[in-house]
């Protein structure tokens, strides 16, 4: 009785993952390669980049909405995971290629002669031809795979330790982490930085070895591996919050200084979920970019990490439901409205055109959600079900 | 009665201002005292000497059988060794439910690595459900403690010092702000824990001492006044001068 930290709404897992299950059979069986053919594998793209996109905002939430640590940064591990995988994704295909031109003269090539027509195919475009130090293990996708959990790991712990070591807290934490991506952010810009400035690093759709399945097969696999990874994170921090540790960190949320009274070393506590968010967020990031199919350094851009928050408010922090809610429902009519796919409203004298009205339309929502709704759009779903109850 | 705490000729002074001096002090194992005294006393500052928010200019404080000196060590090491101190106000959490309070303030391994896997034995469940009955909690502990009346706050944090088996326990205005009914239930909860641990209760009320029935001790401008029964120190003119007369 005592052991079980009862938490309202465990019972909604088994819910989501029936759910999800069918989602995604629904979605396989009207695909192209798999199915009836009815939805576009385009559209099989963004749907499984609006998982990756939820296992983001649910990985926010667990740093906002449980441990009180508002983060505008976390999409900053989102891109350093996308750019990882980005690495060995460019490097492999472009030594295939290599390979097959070569195959065709029919004169091998010295290894340091194949890394030089690597090297000018992918950096021609900043105006060199050296591969940097940072992707010598672009070759080896392991390593590369590891470093897609390393490289946001490490920069969180770093920037973690630092920051709640000093106890920085609220919106003086907020802003340093708005510096940290906008810092990472321009440092990529700039075209010595190795990743190829602001060209980014692109044809990431083209998954080396299995290209020739097609893009509707492979767009497919992304999407069921995007569903599982949703599914695996949701797992993960379930079982974290519903452990004596989650309540510990909502502890840190409603009154770190009394939880530190009783021996709690609440840094570490901080320490291990903002390192733990950036990581899933990374491994989201590297999922998301081969279904994207191109990653630049405008990805990581400050906007990016406070539109993560958003979706957590707008789908209602504190609830990992929420989290996906706001995410799928909010970047899903983004891209739709964006998209030019949404009528234009002409009102004579003015044309309301959904490109740009957009983010005005969605500034009015957030408004409007923050303003009726305590607990965001999950919150207002919950009291509609209990009024019909 | 064998000693547990022995506060010996201390002396502190704030830029001159003597807030507590030449006091003696002592207390046994399992036994409930209380200190009244008018503000300024020197009430709170006895009780920062003990846990070590304060250092004494002068004196030594004295704890267990071995007489351990309490003089060097710092806040967390004195709270180690088992002296526990409840604050005027309560501070509890209060989305979670009295249970969870507990739980978090159990004295347990408090690495997050070792929080992630923990459970609790049947042993610690047992000793928090007692704790509760203690507290006259138990029939409510599902609630969180958001929902409860402030009265049952301060009784759950009384609990959650528990839960770290403190020798001694400080408790500090237990009674503001309570209605006779809960005054009454908390004089009960004092007695029967000062049956499994000490007890030095802070208190203005003096009807609430009276009910605890137990060895009283009056300070005044940071010596003491006078120390015996309630009906002995009432009894005695300088106290009901400064403190019951006015």
């Amino acid at each position: 009785m005592i052991n079980k930290i009862k938490d309202p709404l465990s019972q909604h897992l088994l819910i989501f993952v029936i759910t999800m299950f069918l989602f995604t059979i629904l979605v396989t069986f009207l695909s192209e390669p798999y199915g009836i053919n009815l939805i576009s594998t385009s559209f099989v793209k963004v749907l499984g980049k609006t998982l990756c996109l939820c296992i983001a905002a649910v990985a926010m939430d667990v740093v906002w909405g449980y441990c009180g640590i508002l983060s505008l940064g976390h999409f900053a591990f989102f891109g350093l995971g996308g750019y990882m995988i980005g690495m060995w994704l460019m490097y492999e295909r472009t030594e295939l290629i290599v390979l097959n031109s070569i195959n065709e003269q029919q004169l091998p090539l010295t290894p340091s002669e194949l890394k030089e027509a690597i090297g000018n195919q992918i950096f021609g475009v900043v105006g060199g031809k050296e591969i940097p130090n940072i992707w010598i293990f672009a070759d080896n996708i392991y390593m590369q795979l590891l470093l897609v959990v390393l490289v946001p790991g490490l920069l969180a712990f770093i920037f973690g330790w630092l920051a709640f070591r000093s106890r920085v807290t609220g919106v003086y934490l907020s802003i340093l982490t708005q510096a940290m991506t906008l810092a990472l952010s321009l440092y990529l810009f700039q075209n010595d930085s190795g990743l190829r400035g602001n060209n980014g690093l692109s044809g990431l759709q083209n998954i080396p070895h299995i290209e020739g399945l097609g893009q509707p097969s492979i767009s497919i696999w992304f999407f069921w591996f995007s569903s599982i990874a949703l599914l695996l994170t949701l797992f993960i921090f379930k079982f974290i919050l519903n452990s004596k540790f989650g309540s510990v960190i909502t502890a840190v949320r409603d009154n770190e200084t009394r939880l530190r009274f009783f021996g709690y070393n609440v840094e570490s506590y901080k320490l291990f979920i903002f390192v733990l968010t950036a990581i899933i967020t990374g491994l989201a990031g590297a999922i998301y970019y081969p279904q994207a199919g191109i990653i630049n350094p405008a990805e990581i851009a400050p906007i990016a990490s406070i539109y993560l928050a958003v979706w957590v408010a707008i789908g209602g922090r504190g609830n990992l439901y929420g989290a996906i809610l706001g995410a799928s429902s909010v970047s899903l009519l983004s891209s739709w409205f964006t998209g030019g796919n949404a009528p234009n409203i002409p009102l004579g004298f003015y044309t309301i055109e959904w490109v740009n009205w957009w983010t005005v339309f969605l500034g009015i929502g957030f408004v409007l959600i923050t303003i009726f709704s305590k607990n965001g759009l999950i919150g207002f779903l919950n009291n509609i079900f209990i009024k019909i109850k | 009665m064998r000693t547990l705490l022995e506060v010996d000729n201390v002396s502190v002074s704030f830029d001159g201002f003597k807030a507590v001096d030449n006091l003696s002090f002592t207390i046994g194992y399992n036994e409930l005292q209380a200190i009244i005294g008018p503000n300024g006393a020197g009430k709170t500052t006895f009780m920062d000497i003990i846990t070590g928010q304060t250092k004494p200019d002068s004196g030594n404080i004295l704890w267990g059988e071995k007489s351990t000196n309490l003089n060097k060590k710092n806040e967390t090491e004195i709270a180690l060794l088992g002296i526990g101190r409840k604050f005027q106000k309560p501070t509890v959490f209060e989305n979670k439910t009295l249970i969870e309070n507990l739980i978090l303030s159990q004295k347990k391994n408090r690495n997050p690595f070792n929080v992630l896997f923990q459970r609790n034995s049947e042993h610690e469940i047992n000793s928090i459900i007692k704790i509760l009955k203690d507290i006259n909690l138990f029939n409510i502990k599902e609630k969180r403690a958001g929902e409860i009346s402030h009265g049952q706050k301060q009784w759950l944090e009384i609990g959650m010092l528990l839960t770290q088996n403190p020798k001694l326990l400080l408790v500090d205005e237990p009674a503001a702000g309570m209605t006779p009914n809960e005054r009454n239930q908390t004089v009960q909860i004092l007695k029967k824990l000062s049956k499994s641990s000490s007890i030095i209760v802070v208190e203005h009320d003096m009807e609430f001492v009276r009910n605890l029935n137990c060895r009283v001790t009056v300070l005044n401008e940071g010596s003491i006044l006078s120390s015996g029964s309630i009906d002995f120190v009432s009894q005695n003119d300088e106290v009901i001068e400064v403190y019951l007369g006015r």
